[in-house]
């Protein structure tokens, strides 16, 4: 379980560039689920991410990670119960071969069966392992890229999945892949929270949605619930009815089921 | 400046690729002034190379020859790899501060980019605590506003919410009037519907879509 007990987190304080990304937000994503962050850009998705992760520390409030306190407890439980992948994965890269990326976690927690590992995940992400093992992750494709950077944040087998919109750049068979690999996350009883600005390629398969506006928490509910708004409110999260979001929304009000994802029609119509 | 409808860029590939795989193989594509051509293809087929080669950065290993008739703006896949000012009003600063131009014109310049892009808000702000979508608006409101001849977009609207999206996709748009040529790179058809042509890296065929 995450528990957020009322966040703020302030970039640059006392300098005059000094922002609060995110303000006073309490939340519980409770173990095993799988919930959507949504919200414009700029809204405080990655900053969310980040400070759910421990990567940073709140400026005020306290978030607690299964129940300690991410900021007095060691660096090294909470970095073992988590794995994340970057917005911009390259920025992150820093091994010289794809093998070490994404091996790297499992390495360091001490797993004895790291090439096994590394051959099963590169399977999940539909990667050939013999063509990319030696590669600088640094010549990849965006593409491969993101996909490498998945792998290397779920080879520990962690507890809490954060993917910070893990679509981006990808092509028709990349996001049926994570969708797989989420799939699966979940079904093996992992946490997971993805930021996105596509969440009908995910919300027949998510628990519930987080939704940010100007740093602020402006919804947290089920599906149903966040389906069941008026058209003019989704634009509080940067989004529009239409595409798959149209079709899911209407069949639901007709039907009261979540429409599954559709690729085809969705993202290269 | 060339003459309207004239070839503006022209790509001749007998081989490109990295280390030992090609990515190209007897490729050769051709663009027409004041043309819009989307280039299709999933991940790893060739999208962000074949922009790099037009840009003047080919792969390691390269033959073929490249020409460009004109200054060429390329807006990167990831926008941390371009933006480099301090505060959003630096970084679109930089690039006109580096074109022979005088300092009413760069003031001019610079308000109407912050306008049109909805920058203006954000002016003052550091770029490193910027959104992912706001880095991908700035990158684009930082070349566009140097009045290349070619535009070179990679993804340009991967990162954008939808709202965004809409805004930036009709301003591009927008530039088909104004003579400019571009090519956008994208793994989504949706974000080419606006091009002329489109290429399907994937080796299928061209898909051409004249408007």
């Amino acid at each position: 379980m995450i528990e957020f007990d009322n966040v703020s987190f302030l970039y640059n304080p006392d300098t005059p560039f000094s922002e609060a990304p995110l303000k006073n937000v309490s939340l519980r994503i409770e173990k095993g689920t799988l919930s959507l962050l949504l919200g414009s850009n700029g809204a405080g998705k990655t900053t969310f991410l980040l400070l759910a992760a421990g990567l940073y520390r709140p400026t005020l409030g306290n978030i607690y990670i299964e129940g300690s306190d991410t900021v007095k407890t060691r660096g090294s439980f909470i970095r073992k119960l988590i794995g994340i992948s970057f917005q911009h994965p390259e920025k992150y890269f820093f091994a010289e071969t794809v093998k070490d990326e994404i091996c790297y976690a499992a390495r360091e927690f001490g797993f004895e069966n790291v090439s096994e590992r590394f051959s099963k995940v590169m399977n999940i992400l539909e990667l050939d392992a013999n063509l990319l093992r030696d590669r600088s992750p640094f010549s990849l494709s965006g593409g491969e890229a993101r996909k490498v950077a998945i792998g290397s944040s779920i080879i520990h087998d962690p507890e809490i999945v954060f993917l910070d919109e893990p679509t981006v750049s990808l092509d028709i068979n990349g996001i049926t892949c994570i969708r797989k690999i989420v799939k699966e996350l979940k079904a093996e009883g992992k946490t997971v929270a993805i930021s996105t600005h596509w969440p009908e390629y995910f919300l027949d398969i998510a628990s519930d949605i987080i939704g940010l506006k100007e740093g602020k928490l402006c919804f947290h509910g089920s599906v149903k619930e966040f389906l069941s708004r008026s058209e003019n409110w989704y634009e509080n999260l940067g989004l529009f009815v239409e595409e798959g979001l149209y079709e899911i929304k209407e069949h639901f009000m007709k039907t009261g089921m979540v429409n599954t994802f559709n690729p085809v029609r969705w993202i290269n119509a | 400046m060339c003459p309207s409808n004239s070839e503006i860029i022209s790509v001749n590939i007998f081989r490109a690729g990295y280390e030992n795989f090609n990515i190209f193989k007897d490729f050769s594509l051709t663009v027409r002034h004041g043309e819009f051509l989307g280039i299709y293809g999933s991940n790893g087929a060739g999208k962000t190379t074949l922009l790099k080669a037009i840009a003047g950065f080919p792969p390691p290993l390269f033959e073929g020859e490249v020409i460009v008739k004109g200054r060429v703006g390329y807006v990167f896949q990831n926008p941390d790899n371009q933006i480099i000012g301090a505060t959003v009003e630096e970084d679109i600063r930089f690039g006109l501060e580096n074109l022979p131009l005088d300092c009413e014109t760069i003031e001019a310049r610079l308000q109407e980019t912050l306008l049109t892009f909805d920058l203006e808000k954000l002016r003052s702000k550091d770029t490193l605590t910027l959104s992912g979508g706001q880095k991908q608006r700035l990158a684009i409101a930082a070349i566009m506003c140097l009045d290349p001849d070619v535009l070179l977009f990679d993804e340009p609207f991967s990162m954008l919410d939808r709202r965004e999206r809409r805004a930036i996709m009709s301003l591009v748009k927008s530039l088909r009037n104004n003579q400019i040529t571009a090519v956008i790179a994208s793994t989504n058809m949706k974000d080419l519907t606006f091009c002329d042509k489109v290429i399907n890296l994937n080796g299928g065929e061209s898909l051409d879509r004249v408007r």
